[in-house]
């Protein structure tokens, strides 16, 4: 036999070895001082690594009762499923596809709808231009292709100035300026033509409204695949002159989807994401708790998971505010409720990066778990954790 | 076999398992009773092995998160310091050293090898060190004898040094 290998001598050490091997190991060091010398080296390399070990004794545990773990287990079993559980950046994407998916029904809606009840809101160059691709689409059945371009010439014939309608979509003081220019009713008459038309004609103007919001809807940016192929079945000719200028809900759909990049710029680097404040609620399963005296300069939702002692299977609500200073504090809470109180560390703790940011945590008698940080003292914070609301 | 008998039996050993894993007593116990949860949930065959497999997921996401917060914040809990009996500075000083020294060296083990000193520590046999780690048995007495070798050689390397390196598991 040759020598022992280390393993076999650690296993042959703690009994781990059958007896077969038992014996064929003892025969071995009984002729073999190499491998004698060997195993008194694991032996005492054994019992040093557990007197290391035993170094790293925890003080006195106190386990809480069984009864305590059950009822924890039950309360898990039976919470009530989180309200909402699309993530931020899938809400933001299933808004959009909403508005867009309400915004096509909206048009199919309009260049369906015969003319006796459109009136004329068939006269929307936007909607004009469109008609005949929805039509190929197969929105409209066959046999009413050609009544309805024959409606839509009639209402061509006869339609008013249609541009004094277009602005009834919301109009800044710039988006009037530029109606001035493009030689649109002047500033004040929407309202004036509102007193002055007939009922008939108000009438279609409101119901011109979604059709203006179609408009927002296919902003090409948002939409730039489906707008290609519109791009591709219909003359560029045939886009309404109010559709090359900048559109005001265009602008925020544009401002829109660039809070959505940051946000989700923000989730990869913090695990954060920006939410309305209305949705803090939502996320939390419970108001959450304030500093009304501070001014509230966003509210975030994030993992329980990216938290010291938080919940990893709740998401945690962050709100953000500025002090008088100027100073960022930022309340980082999750509720935990009864059943998890005393899965999270009750007792008030304090920490401080050498930067000076210091972090109060502590679990309120309300079942919040909560983290008030920022760059000031900690007797601001403890201060501060007193006037939560 | 009752979750009662296992938790009366083994949430201490438990506890000690994690606290050695992670460092901190009071996550140590919070992760334990959290395994005992989980394990009402799930029921397992053989509790003992699934609630140390549980234990040890646990103590790697702590050790993940941990390891993120070591690198902004200095943990100051004067509570924690206040109770702990003394017999004296330097005495105290010198175990301080010693628990800093065996949790860093314990650290710089490779984590199947200190995972599986430490089952071995709290009463495992290679088959169960096996299961939970999801290793050959034969293979268990070459990964302690590694382990043990590397705790010793990095505990004298940092005791020599004077390390005041901080613990990074």
């Amino acid at each position: 036999m040759s020598h022992i290998d280390e393993g076999t001598l650690h296993s042959y050490l703690d009994g781990e070895v059958s007896e077969r091997q038992r014996t064929e190991i003892a025969g071995h060091l009984a002729t073999c001082e190499e491998c004698r010398t060997r195993l008194e080296a694991a032996e005492a390399l054994s019992g040093r690594a557990a007197e290391l070990l035993a170094e790293l004794e925890p003080g006195t545990v106190q386990p809480p009762s069984w009864r305590e773990i059950e009822e924890r287990a039950a309360a898990r079993r039976h919470a009530a499923p989180r309200p909402v559980r699309l993530r931020p950046r899938l809400a933001w994407a299933a808004s959009i596809a909403l508005a867009f998916a309400v915004g096509w029904a909206s048009q199919a809606y309009f260049v369906r709808m015969p003319a006796s009840e459109v009136g004329v809101v068939g006269a929307l160059e936007a909607d004009r231009s469109q008609a005949p691709q929805l039509r190929q689409r197969g929105a409209v059945e066959p046999g009413e292709a050609q009544p309805e371009a024959a409606r839509q010439e009639q209402l061509r014939a006869s339609e008013p100035d249609m541009t004094a309608i277009q602005p009834r979509a919301k109009v800044t003081p710039e988006e009037e300026a530029a109606t001035e220019v493009a030689g649109r009713a002047p500033e004040g008459a929407p309202a004036q033509r509102l007193r002055d038309q007939p009922a008939e004609l108000a009438e279609q103007d409101r119901a011109a409204e979604p059709a203006d919001e179609l408009v927002v809807v296919e902003a090409p940016a948002i939409v730039a695949g489906i707008e290609v192929a519109r791009e591709e079945a219909q003359p560029q000719a045939a886009v309404p002159v109010d559709r090359a200028a900048p559109q005001p809900a265009a602008h925020a759909f544009e401002a829109e989807r660039a809070l959505a990049e940051r946000r989700d710029a923000e989730a990869k680097s913090t695990g954060f994401v920006e939410l309305p404040a209305t949705d803090a609620a939502l996320w939390l399963g419970k108001e959450p708790r304030t500093l009304p005296e501070l001014t509230l300069e966003r509210v975030e939702v994030g993992p329980g998971a990216a938290l010291e002692g938080a919940q990893p299977g709740l998401p945690a609500i962050r709100l953000v505010y500025e002090d008088a200073a100027g100073n960022e504090i930022i309340l980082t809470q999750q509720w935990l409720g009864g059943g998890f109180d005393a899965f999270a560390e009750t007792a008030p703790a304090m920490t401080v990066e050498p930067s000076g940011h210091r972090a109060y945590r502590w679990l309120d008698d309300q079942g919040y778990l909560l983290i008030l940080e920022g760059n000031v003292s900690g007797d601001s914070l403890r201060a501060l954790a007193e006037r939560l609301r | 076999m009752d979750l009662s008998q296992v938790y009366r039996e083994h949430y201490r050993s438990l506890v000690r398992f994690l606290y050695r894993r992670i460092g901190d007593q009071a996550r140590a116990e919070d992760l334990a009773q959290e395994a005992f949860v989980r394990a009402l949930e799930h029921e397992p065959e053989k509790p003992r092995a699934w609630l140390f497999t549980v234990a040890a997921n646990l103590a790697r996401d702590e050790g993940r998160r941990a390891s993120v917060r070591r690198r902004h914040l200095t943990l100051i809990k004067a509570e924690a310091e206040a109770r702990s009996p003394e017999p004296g500075p330097e005495v105290a000083l010198e175990r301080r050293e010693t628990v800093r020294r065996v949790q860093a060296a314990l650290a710089r083990l490779a984590g199947r090898d200190r995972e599986a000193l430490l089952l071995w520590e709290e009463g495992f046999s290679y088959d169960e060190i096996a299961e939970v780690l999801g290793l050959s048995r034969g293979s268990i007495g070459t990964t302690l004898a590694r382990a043990r070798t590397r705790l010793a050689a990095v505990f004298d390397e940092l005791k020599s040094e004077g390390s005041d390196e901080d613990v990074a598991y």
